[in-house]
């Protein structure tokens, strides 16, 4: 019987290091009563700019989706109605930052990739709810509440990042 | 803050203004009529935009005019004419039919004036 030793590099490292500092975040976050529900801060995002701001786009997904898959496993929401949610923002947030990344580079800073981040999360999040959960006209109504809040957030988690990105030398 | 950020920033609210005048705001949004031909088929045609329908009944061809948010039966081939004489349509609820065309014609609105109507 032979033993194969998978020997993680240095990038392997990084995403775990990045990705246990999102995980802690969506944990804490998951225990603090929301005011309104099902609508939250999303502060571990601000990892996720940051780490593409930093190291790019591939290691950002890395860090997003392993942020939603081990966070879920965690608080205990692992393939509910609350993973799919989380996860479609995930993914839809992914994908436009990946777009805009290749499109716009350097040109945007954190606040700017927050703000689209956060739309295109709200925006997946929405789709999956309208199509899976609550397929009803009447939730279209609150399309533009929830738009202005994922601009909001988007707005205060692209500040913090930002303000993050400053201390990394 | 980078001019991109700020670019993204206006493009934002732009977009969610936007939003707020598509689904709370638009006129006529949601006003709808249901067009039954022959007791089967079923069609629904928005309110919104000024526009004149042929509809083939089993008589002829009926013309329904949309104009300003209400419709009307403009022409039938039908006898007496009840139809055309119903006049403009606009409240939710409202009702026209043209029996010997076998063409009905109702308003489907968010708010209708009765909760139901039984004949």
């Amino acid at each position: 019987m032979t033993t194969v030793t998978l020997q993680p590099t240095r990038e392997d490292m990084r995403i775990a290091y990045l990705a246990a500092f999102a995980i802690m975040i969506h944990i804490f976050e998951a225990a603090i009563p929301s005011p309104f529900p099902g609508i939250k801060l999303g502060l571990a995002n601000v990892i996720t700019i940051a780490t593409l701001l930093i190291f790019g786009w591939r290691m950002a997904a890395w860090v997003s989706l392993l942020r939603v898959l081990v966070g879920s496993l965690m608080i205990g929401t692992f393939l509910s109605p609350t993973f799919a949610m989380s996860l479609s923002g995930a993914v839809a947030s992914v994908l436009m930052l990946g777009i805009c990344w290749k499109l716009l580079g350097h040109h945007i800073g954190a606040v700017g990739y927050s703000i689209l981040a956060a739309f295109a999360h709200m925006a997946g999040q929405f789709m999956t709810a309208y199509y899976l959960f609550i397929p009803h006209q009447g939730l279209l109504k609150l399309l533009p509440v929830f738009m202005t809040l994922a601009l909001v957030f988007g707005l205060l988690s692209g500040i913090i990042a930002s303000a993050m990105i400053k201390r990394v030398p | 803050m980078k001019i991109g950020d700020k670019l993204v920033l206006i493009i934002g609210i732009v977009l969610v203004a936007s939003l707020y005048k598509q689904l709370w705001f638009s006129e006529g949004h949601g006003d709808f009529i249901q067009i039954t031909i022959d007791a089967k088929e079923q069609r629904l045609v928005s309110l919104a935009e000024d526009q004149i329908l042929k509809m083939k009944g089993k008589v002829g061809i009926s013309e329904l005019e949309i104009h300003n948010g209400k419709i009307r039966f403009k022409h039938s081939p039908c006898t007496n004419q009840i139809c055309v004489h119903t006049g403009w349509l606009e409240k939710g609820g409202d009702f026209a039919a043209c029996l010997p065309n076998r063409i009905a014609v109702e308003v489907v609105a968010n708010n209708t004036l009765f909760d139901s109507i039984n004949f």
